[in-house]
């Protein structure tokens, strides 16, 4: 827990420092190996999640185009025990949701490399949908829904990332384009659930997941415990796992992670 | 009474016969736990038959009007060849996800449709297997199939026109100047190279181009003599030179080349000569592209200079994003970074200061032209950037303003009221646009409502972005509705088309 404390605090500060003076830097940095302690790339608890040590603990993803830094971040090489370079790029979670509930301590994301997503987002956040990219490796796949033009430039780079440029509340329009998912991730700011449940019930599979990013009021009043869709009348379906709340970076706002139709243990 | 599902997917229309229902009970919980399994779920349906897409166009005006609720010919076709015709008390009926198409279909072929919890059960299951039941596909072809789909979906959405890509803009800008220096470096080494056998050459030639055809030509200086004077005039121009040119090689200090050497000159020589040509041919092909895709900025400040503020800003649409004071000082970020943290003073220009404007004012007024200059600009690449029209109206008129700026300081001739100048330019336009076609404008809105979304040219008559132009307009005219009659007529329309969408 406490190495990723000051992570956190680190990469702020980092960050921070970087956004002030180069608004026009296009150029990523290469930190080179010598910067991240010898070999210390290590994998996180989540499968394609990595953390790199060093003098500032950074979280990563191994990158899917390698050379290629979208907006900036720092890329990080590290020498393999074949000679051969693998490149990671750095997740920063005061622009990603994701990366801010994974530093959080969120328990499970339910991304594996080799799964099915479905990114549902209003304004489509190009930061996490090239991490979940590059997290779900070539083998997975990324839907992602959404009025975003960024988002469909992306697609041209990465094979594994399918766009489609619709609302998300028009489930019909998209249904020949998307096939089911194992995880939902709902980037949606209206209060009104009604368009991420019936996402979830055409294309999630039973037993897949969700993760939703609200506002924290929506999960952790007391009569809803911790389950943004308390008040759905198929509530039944869906089972809250857990809520984190992601402070400090993102204050009043929650992730809360569920499960759908699980199995009965 | 049997139960088909109508599945739509990536790869074409699929057909399902539910002859299990009868097992399972017509229960969504039930359905729910057959669909877990295979096997299972393989023993309640059945494929009957599979349609797959002819092309991706195809799949694109499928996946449009499906998502619109209408039923498409190929459609239509499909199901009437596969269910027998309906007579009055039809024994079976159709599932489908969405109502619309539902009763749609209903409508137009008599087959009733029904979508309800149950259907949307069964219909969730066929998604999970859909690549076990069609047997053709092979694994990764239907993912292919679905990213081409959303692609193509996704780009008819955006309206994307591959005549108006700025990235060709971006990357001939940066060809031009590495072909500069390539050419140029590869010009001082043929001179220096020939300079060993005819070193008089360079002083009385000077430009790159012309000293390698003139090396090609010459080739031995010990053949020159006066029957090759008058292909010398030709290639010089001027009588005298090439006289001098003549006499040189006579007197020349040079050593003899073997013929060898003379072919690899000759050669290189010849190597320069293309690229020269290549270069003038890159710089029409990059005017034709400025003219393209921004015609307005090309009006205003010339092809290159726009060329680069482009691609430095990374886009059109980054450029259309930037504040004028942004576009004011770039290319001068060092400049500028080192005098904030210094406190110093900033830079008044960047890439602009190669526009012929600046040059052009007086050295007290260069910082004032500059930020006018940026401010057009400014206006110049959002027009060019959100206008689906291809016009250089605006640029034009632009650029009369700059010229009248330019005159104010130098003489004091006040120069006109930017709302005049607007009005004539949308004039202007409107006039172009009567021009075109030979109805006037106000029919072609209707036939523009008509047109799918799908299409993909430069539109004529002007479509939805133009309404944020015409609004944009409406609140520079501060005279409103009456002045520009059509124009207000036809947003009128396309904000009812607005609503249909």
């Amino acid at each position: 827990m406490r190495s990723i404390l000051t992570a956190q605090q680190n990469l702020a500060r980092l960050y921070s420092r970087q956004m002030c003076t180069s608004t026009y830097a296009q150029s990523s940095t290469r930190i080179s190996s010598s910067s991240v302690q010898r070999g210390l790339v290590v994998p996180y608890r989540f499968e394609g999640v990595f953390i790199a040590k060093g003098k500032e603990d950074f979280i990563c993803t191994r990158n899917l185009v390698p050379g290629e830094a979208l907006y900036g971040e720092e890329l990080i090489f590290v020498q393999n025990e074949g000679g051969t370079e693998v490149e990671y790029r750095v997740w920063n979670p005061l622009m990603s949701n994701l990366a801010n509930a994974i530093m959080c301590g969120v328990t499970n994301i339910w991304v594996k490399p080799g799964s099915r997503i479905l990114y549902l987002g209003d304004d489509v956040c190009q930061i996490t949908l090239s991490h979940l990219s590059d997290l779900v490796g070539l083998d997975g796949l990324v839907y992602v829904v959404g009025l975003s033009d960024v988002a469909v430039k992306m697609a041209e780079k990465r094979p594994n990332v399918i766009t489609v440029f619709q609302k998300p509340s028009c489930i019909g329009k998209y249904r020949m384009v998307v096939g089911m998912v194992d995880v939902i991730y709902a980037d949606i700011h209206s209060d009104e659930v009604h368009t991420i449940t019936s996402n979830i019930i055409y294309y999630l599979r039973a037993g897949g997941h969700y993760l939703v990013y609200t506002r924290a009021s929506n999960i952790y009043s007391t009569t809803r415990g911790k389950d943004p869709f308390a008040y759905h009348h198929r509530q039944k379906e869906f089972t809250p796992i857990e809520a984190v709340m992601l402070e400090p970076i993102d204050r009043e706002y929650a992730m809360a992670v569920g499960g759908f139709r699980m199995p009965e243990e | 009474m049997s139960l088909y599902l109508l599945y739509e997917f990536a790869s074409g229309y699929a057909l399902f016969n539910c002859h299990g229902i009868d097992e399972i009970g017509q229960n969504s919980e039930a359905a729910r736990n057959s669909v877990a399994d295979l096997t299972r779920f393989g023993k309640v349906v059945q494929l009957v038959a599979f349609n797959p897409f002819e092309s991706a166009l195809d799949a694109l005006n499928q996946i449009s009007a499906v998502s619109e609720g209408q039923m498409t010919e190929e459609l239509q076709n499909f199901l009437s060849l596969n269910f027998p015709s309906v007579g009055k008390k039809p024994k079976f009926s159709l599932g489908v996800s969405e109502p619309k198409l539902g009763s749609h279909i209903f409508e137009v072929t008599k087959i009733p449709c029904q979508s309800n919890e149950f259907v949307l059960e069964l219909l969730r299951g066929v998604r999970l297997h859909i690549d076990r039941f069609i047997e053709n596909l092979k694994p990764g072809d239907l993912e292919k199939a679905q990213l081409g789909l959303g692609h193509s979906y996704s780009r008819a959405k955006v309206k994307f026109n591959v005549n108006r890509v700025d990235n060709m803009v971006i990357q001939a800008i940066f060809l031009l100047d590495t072909l500069d220096k390539d050419v140029n470096s590869f010009s001082m080494r043929v001179r220096e190279w020939y300079s060993w056998h005819f070193p008089e050459l360079v002083k009385i030639v000077n430009d790159n181009y012309l000293y390698a055809k003139v090396a090609k030509y010459v080739d031995n200086k010990s053949e020159l003599s006066e029957d090759k004077l008058p292909g010398l005039i030709d290639l010089v121009g001027d009588e005298d030179k090439a006289k001098e040119i003549v006499e040189a090689a006579k007197a020349s200090m040079g050593q003899d080349l073997s013929p060898v050497d003379l072919i690899n000159v000759k050669l290189f020589a010849q190597r320069v000569m293309d690229l020269a040509e290549y270069r003038k041919k890159l710089y029409d092909y990059l005017v034709a592209k400025m003219s393209d895709i921004a015609p307005n900025l090309a009006a205003l400040i010339g092809e290159v200079v726009g060329a680069r503020l482009i691609s430095h800003a990374g886009s059109l649409t980054n450029l259309a994003k930037c504040p004028s004071s942004t576009l004011q000082i770039l290319g001068a970020e060092k400049a500028l970074f080192r005098a904030l943290k210094t406190r110093g003073n900033t830079p008044k220009y960047g890439l602009i200061f190669h526009s012929s404007f600046i040059g052009r004012a007086s050295a007290r007024n260069k910082g004032r032209m500059a930020r006018y200059l940026a401010n057009k600009c400014s206006i110049a690449s959002r027009i060019d950037c959100f206008l689906d029209k291809n016009t250089t109206a605006f640029g034009d008129k632009l650029r009369e303003q700059v010229e009248e700026r330019l005159d104010f300081y130098d003489k004091g001739v006040a120069p006109r009221k930017n709302i005049d100048v607007m009005k004539v330019a949308i004039g202007n336009v409107d006039k172009e646009e009567m021009d075109v076609e030979e109805t006037p404008v106000q029919p072609s809105t209707k036939k523009s409502k008509k047109k799918k979304s799908t299409e993909m040219d430069v539109d004529e008559a002007p479509t939805e972005p133009s309404t944020k132009k015409s609004k944009k307009t409406k609140s520079k005219d501060s005279i409103s509705n009456g002045d520009v009659a059509t124009n207000g007529d036809s947003t009128a329309k396309k904000k009812k088309s607005r609503k249909s969408d």
